[in-house]
């Protein structure tokens, strides 16, 4: 308990670390940061991690002190999951409340929406998803905390290959987020000497694929890919009798979904970057703060959230009080080894996650156990 | 024994028409009583508000000496009233058996707990019921019609159908709107044979009808116009009434 | 295209297709004897999956008190549907759209609610004989599926017999044919729709415990199911129990064959076209005539 509590000071401690610090008054006015999340709509399963990491980070770094004394004070909107909501909260809170900073969006819609407007301010912007759009490179305040859906892809091939030297692989994929890798899939898949025997996709509603599932089973891959959003394609595959290793991606990790699994639970592989279970070292203060907090574990999107805040107190305490938007983009824009990931965001992909970043983990009857295998 | 039917001084308006007013009479039990009357003279909307279609404006109906003024449609057909409708109203897709057993089983005497599970006395009522079908279906000569949908019969039968079910019931009180509407004069006939027999068995009838031939049948006419009985005698004496003659008669 | 994948199909297509003709089975007895189309069936096998959840797995009682709650759950739903939407509508001379939109409105409310208290997780319910499996030429299907085809036939008999031999059966039946005549019999035309709403809550109760375990009980569930049991329904021609069973079978096969001989991506394009082609071929629906008695 001791040890954890330093842990987590030590880990303040460092991300606070200012050369320039100045004398300030005992309280000075807070570091306002906005939020925009979804906490309600489909990307409620994203944003409700998300907020769990940010407000733990908040505690833990004003608990700390501070950024240079000043307490950061996070204000969290909810975006329903609609880019034209997210819009509108982003409005309110870089007009009415002034905020230095944005975490957020959860989804990609949003993030679309949100950027161009905070970009027009300069404002430092902190997205939770992938890079997006060709345009999204000439924001010189936008930041990616979660990789584009083709870094995924490769660690999902190099997993497949490399460890299970897999030479044939069957996908079944929803028409939303798993359309998006799929793509992604195809384009590095000769990259990666594997053929795709069967690609079968169902709607993202689907109560049923056992179909799709099936035409899967009959193409005999040795492994199989599922990506989606619902328990659904993971208990049918296993009913029509795939017994295949499964590898899917990082959307359908949490526990929410792993829940909805069941008693299919298992011999399923996630390239992921946190597994609560078995923590990497630098993980390890992060996740026993969040589990004295909140009773569970914590996997990647608190772990990004934790690390987004961190990142903007950082980058405060460096570029100081007085500075304004473009300072602390600026501040910003170089590496930072976060919890989840190491990031560089001066990269071109604006995230810089590298595939070395990657955990995989796998689900073992409903647990998840950190595998050995690393990319390097 | 008392009346079957009393109207008690019934007026009604519709709006700012005054349909009714002040209409009285009664059936006599066993009697085949008759209502003539010109168009528009509210010949419909008495026998509605007899029947329970409409609630009167003023006054009140006791049928078996119970008020049933406020009492609805379906009430009045259990406690023994039934009438039939000047276009025949039969169900058309059953045929004309199950619509007779329709016509007075299934008032719910069972229970519905009974009916789910199948018990003995829903088998037996249910077959009560069919036997009590055929029986009236012969009476009225509908045997060959018998597994026909009713909506596939042409309008005399489907008249005879709609009379059958309504006989089903035992009804105390049989009302008749214009029965006699769209029928052949052979059909005409058929019908003065068949409303006869039911009254020598004991059936009161209370009959509307513009048809004179049809009203030879009555024991007892009520002539109604522009809202209030003008005569009530046999059908000769209103023959007969100069006053019934210039308002009906001698149109 | 090898056996197992055709028989799987075939099997997928199958289970998939009594689902909807479960559902289905209930708006056309609702259609039948009130005239009404049901909007909230689904969501009434919704509520029924979740009694039953709340029984079984919350409280932990027997499977077969949650079942049978579950059921019940349903008839109680489907009474106070007729009691507190149906009938206010109905005195105020709705028409055929207002009751549609009153049970519309009902759906959604439904689905909130379970929203509100449930989230969005999706829950097991266990089925009967848990996921325990049956070969089919390295095939499988779900025993409980099996179950479930079974039942489902087993309802449309007793629905069969129901309305051709018991009174109260051929009273719901005249009530909605013609509820005017029908009252001049002294049929209680009024209660009659309340017990046919009733009895739609009970199947769509049932239809709830024997499909939640194949589909998982999840706040949208209700709507999902209630599409495909109005296609269903239509194809077998809206007033049939059986004509919507076998309306969903058709249903259900064609979307399986189609994933497998086609390409998952033309489902349902493939099975909305045969849909298409059969209402404009036999607007009456496969079994529409046949909606007197019976069947």
């Amino acid at each position: 308990m001791l040890r954890a509590g330093l842990g987590t000071l030590a880990l303040a401690g460092a991300t606070i670390m200012s050369p320039m610090a100045q004398a300030q008054g005992a309280t000075g006015e807070p570091l306002k940061i906005g939020a925009i999340i979804s906490l309600t709509g489909p990307g409620a399963g994203l944003g409700n991690p998300q907020r769990q990491g940010m407000l733990l980070a908040e505690k833990t770094i004003n608990a700390a002190g501070g950024v240079n004394g000043r307490p950061i004070r996070i204000l969290i909107e909810d975006d329903g999951s609609k880019p034209d909501i997210a819009k509108s909260k982003a409005e309110r809170l870089m007009y009415d409340e002034k905020v230095s900073a944005i975490i957020g969006p959860s989804l990609t819609a949003s993030t679309g929406a949100v950027a161009a407007i905070t970009n027009a301010e300069g404002l430092p912007t902190l997205c939770f998803t992938g890079l997006g759009p060709r345009i999204e490179l000439t924001y010189k305040s936008l930041f990616h905390l979660l990789p584009a859906q083709d870094l995924n892809a490769k660690a999902m091939l190099e997993y497949s290959t490399k460890e299970l030297k897999a030479k044939k692989i069957g996908i079944l994929h929803d028409t939303g987020y798993g359309q998006v890798v799929t793509n992604q899939l195809n384009v590095h898949r000769q990259a990666y000497g594997v053929e795709f025997v069967a690609i079968e996709k169902f709607e993202v509603g689907a109560s049923d694929v056992s179909a799709q599932a099936a035409k899967v089973r009959a193409a005999s891959p040795d492994v199989v890919f599922v990506i989606a959003t619902s328990a659904v394609p993971f208990r049918n595959a296993r009913q029509v009798k795939i017994e295949q290793p499964i590898v899917s991606a990082i959307g359908s990790s949490t526990y929410d979904y792993v829940r909805g699994f069941g008693e299919y639970a298992d011999n399923i592989i996630y390239p992921e970057f946190v597994v609560g279970e078995q923590p990497k070292d630098n993980q390890k203060a992060f996740v026993e703060a969040f589990q004295k907090e909140y009773g569970s574990l914590p996997k990647n999107f608190e772990a990004a959230a934790w690390d987004s805040v961190h990142i903007i107190a950082k980058a405060a305490a460096k570029a100081g009080p007085k500075a304004g938007s473009k300072d602390l983009a600026a501040a910003m824009r170089g590496s930072y080894p976060g919890v989840m990931a190491t990031y560089d965001f001066a990269k071109d992909d604006m995230t810089g996650i590298e595939l070395s970043s990657y955990v995989f983990s796998k689900l073992v009857k409903g647990k998840f156990e950190r595998l050995s295998f690393t990319t390097k | 024994m008392g009346s079957i039917l009393e109207v008690r001084d019934v007026s009604h308006r519709f709006g700012g028409l005054q349909v009714l007013k002040g209409v009285s009479f009664d059936v006599a039990p066993g009697s085949i009583t008759g209502l003539i009357g010109p168009n528009g003279a509210g010949k419909s909307t008495l026998f509605n508000i007899i029947s329970g279609f409409l609630t009167p404006s003023v006054g009140d109906i006791v049928f078996l000496g119970q008020t049933t003024t406020d009492r609805g449609i379906a009430a009045r057909s259990r406690a023994g009233l039934q009438r039939t409708f000047q276009t025949p109203q039969v169900f058309r897709d059953l045929t004309v058996r199950e619509n007779l057993v329709a016509g007075c089983h299934m008032r719910g005497r069972t229970g519905v707990l009974e009916a789910f599970f199948g018990l003995p006395n829903v088998r037996r009522e249910m077959a009560d019921a069919r036997r009590r079908a055929d029986e009236i279906i012969e009476r009225f000569d509908l045997g060959p019609w018998r597994e026909i949908p009713a909506g596939e019969l042409p309008a005399g039968r489907q008249r005879m159908v709609e009379l059958a079910r309504a006989v089903m019931c035992e009804p105390k009180l049989l009302c008749l709107d214009e029965p006699s509407s769209g029928l052949s004069t052979t059909e005409v006939q058929t019908l003065m044979e068949t409303l006869e027999r039911l009254n020598a068995d004991g059936m009161t009838v209370l009959l509307v009808s513009h048809d004179m031939k049809l009203m030879e049948v009555t024991s007892m006419v009520h002539a109604l116009c522009f809202g209030e009985i003008i005569a009530s005698g046999s059908l000769h004496a209103m023959r007969e009434s100069p006053r019934v003659r210039e308002a009906y008669l001698g149109t | 295209m090898t056996l197992t994948l055709l028989v799987q199909s075939v099997l997928a297509g199958l289970t998939n297709g009594f689902v909807y003709g479960l559902i289905g089975l209930g708006i056309a007895v609702v259609f039948r004897g009130a005239r009404i189309i049901n909007a909230m069936q689904g969501d009434l096998a919704l509520i029924g999956s979740v009694v039953a959840y709340l029984i079984a797995v919350s409280l932990g009682l027997p499977m077969i008190l949650g079942f049978l709650l579950g059921v019940v759950a349903g008839g109680v739903t489907g009474f106070l549907v007729d009691r507190l939407m149906i009938r206010p509508t109905a005195k105020r001379r709705g028409t055929e759209d207002s009751f549609l939109l009153v049970t519309l409105g009902g759906a959604f409310a439904v689905s909130a609610t379970v929203l509100l208290y449930f989230g969005r997780d999706s829950y097991v319910l266990p089925g009967i004989g848990g996921n325990a499996m049956v070969d089919v030429f390295d095939a499988a299907m779900r025993v409980h599926a099996i179950w479930l085809i079974v039942i489902s036939t087993g309802v449309v008999l007793a629905l069969r017999w129901f309305y051709a031999k018991t009174a109260i059966g051929q009273a719901m039946l005249a009530a909605s044919i013609d509820p005017e005549g029908a009252l001049t019999l002294g049929i209680n035309v009024g209660w009659m729709r309340t017990m046919t709403l009733a009895l739609g809550g009970l199947v769509g109760g049932l239809a709830g415990v024997l499909v939640a375990p194949l589909i998982n009980i999840q706040y949208e569930m209700g709507l999902l199911l209630t599409l495909k049991g109005f296609a269903a329904a239509i194809l077998g021609g809206l007033t049939s129990p059986f004509g919507a069973i076998f309306g969903g079978v058709i249903l259900g096969l064609v979307e399986a064959l189609a994933v497998v001989t086609i390409s998952s991506g033309y489902k349902d394009v493939v099975a909305m076209t045969l849909l298409i082609a059969i209402m404009i071929a036999m607007p009456q629906g496969l079994f529409g005539r046949r909606g007197r008695l019976g069947g």
